[in-house]
């Protein structure tokens, strides 16, 4: 690193520390911040890297350098008696006082860290469904691996490099620069919202917008009704998901079955008779709407 | 029993001790603890019982000009750290000693 890319960094890293401090008195925070300087002078000096890789981030490097010093964060002083003239005065003066207490006036990026790591239990168990989830899906949907360029070795390789890298982010947590870390996070999150999608909805098909003008015939990309009753579509929407399936009265049960093997919460039914939607809430309707629209074909 | 525990209640004997013949600076002194074996001690541990230790009138500084960057704090140890560290020494060689013989005692 040039020195100049060594001092920026080594401000930067001050002026992050800053935050834990100003429970201090300024000369006190003035002196500690000497130090700080002076040993990232000195470490940078000696070694190559980032601050927040040689010392670990501020927060924490502040934390234990002030434990060390006896300097824990002070309780709020003592109240003087009001005089009477005063006292409405000192009230005002409480009630801002407790207001810029409940207010979180830490950075947001400080704020986010504690959120996440409060979260992280939540993600652990959410993980756990996920798991679950895709290993439930198995069966029905075949092995869960992304398609890269239409292959699923590619895919393998792709996943096994992903989970390699994150684990190496994750042990890297502690050094890295607030920036690095915030892209994480949103890639995570972004991932996630994937992977929810994903599992609940590995069977996506058209959406009803895009099947309602589809004509109920005697054929569909390639499925055949050989009763010639004609063919209806029917779209499932769940909370997470939208199956379709084109089906005529020969494969109705098997489609049937699938389409409500999913168990995860029929929301709406919607089926296209060919002559505009209809919707329903249950299976037993839709049944019963089927066989009245083949009586009727027959 | 990991050894960062045991350190953090003698890190004040070992900062004295390690300006005890010689004035140094904080960076320095963490070099020197490390050398001498006190693997896992933190930059922060060491420059925040440096401030406590000053703080207490054990050591005093002054700054020296450098030549790779800001003036340095020399931390000099005075008469009161002087006699903090030897009470300090006779504490530990009266605990290590105890410990030594417990020990022997649990291996016999």
């Amino acid at each position: 690193m040039t020195t100049q890319t060594v001092d920026r960094a080594i401000g930067e890293y001050v002026g992050r520390c800053v935050e834990h401090l100003r429970d201090l008195g300024e000369s006190e925070r003035a002196s500690i911040l000497d130090d700080i300087r002076q040993i990232l002078s000195e470490v940078t000096a000696e070694l190559d890297g980032a601050p927040d890789d040689l010392l670990g981030p501020p927060e924490l490097f502040v934390a234990e350098l002030r434990a060390a010093a006896g300097l824990q964060h002070d309780a709020p002083p003592p109240r003087k008696r009001a005089t009477a003239n005063l006292a409405w005065l000192r009230a005002w003066r409480t009630k801002l006082h407790d207001l810029r207490a409940a207010v979180p006036w830490r950075p947001v990026s400080d704020w986010l860290r504690t959120l996440a790591m409060d979260v992280r239990p939540g993600w652990w168990v959410l993980r756990g469904f996920l798991a679950a989830a895709i290993v439930a899906s198995w069966p029905t949907y075949g092995v869960p691996l992304p398609l890269v360029f239409g292959s699923r070795f590619l895919g393998l390789v792709t996943v096994i490099g992903s989970v390699v890298g994150s684990v190496y982010l994750g042990r890297r947590q502690s050094g890295r620069r607030r920036w690095a870390g915030l892209a994480i996070t949103l890639l995570g999150v972004w991932g996630l919202i994937i992977a929810v999608g994903g599992v609940g909805a590995h069977y996506v098909e058209p959406t009803y917008q895009e099947i309602q003008y589809l004509p109920t015939t005697t054929s569909y990309e390639g499925i055949a009704d050989p009763t010639g009753f004609g063919l209806v579509a029917i779209t499932i929407s769940t909370p997470l998901t939208q199956d379709f399936q084109v089906v005529g009265p020969a494969g109705t049960e098997e489609v049937l079955a699938k389409l409500f093997g999913m168990d995860i919460g029929v929301d709406q039914i919607w089926v296209d008779f060919g002559a505009g939607p209809n919707s329903f809430s249950s299976e037993g309707q839709l049944r019963e709407m089927l066989r009245a629209f083949w009586s009727d074909s027959n | 029993m990991d050894s960062s525990q045991l350190l953090k209640g003698v890190l004040d004997l070992a900062v004295l001790a390690a300006v005890e013949d010689e004035d140094n600076y904080g960076y320095e002194i963490v070099t020197q603890l490390r050398t001498a074996g006190l693997d896992p001690i933190g930059e922060a541990s060491v420059y925040g019982t440096l401030r406590r230790l000053h703080a207490a009138h054990h050591l005093e500084t002054y700054a020296v000009a450098s030549d790779s960057g800001p003036h340095r704090k020399y931390y000099r140890i005075t008469s009161d750290g002087r006699q903090a560290l030897a009470d300090g020494a006779k504490i530990w060689r009266r605990f290590t000693e105890t410990m030594n013989v417990l020990l022997h005692e649990e291996q016999q």
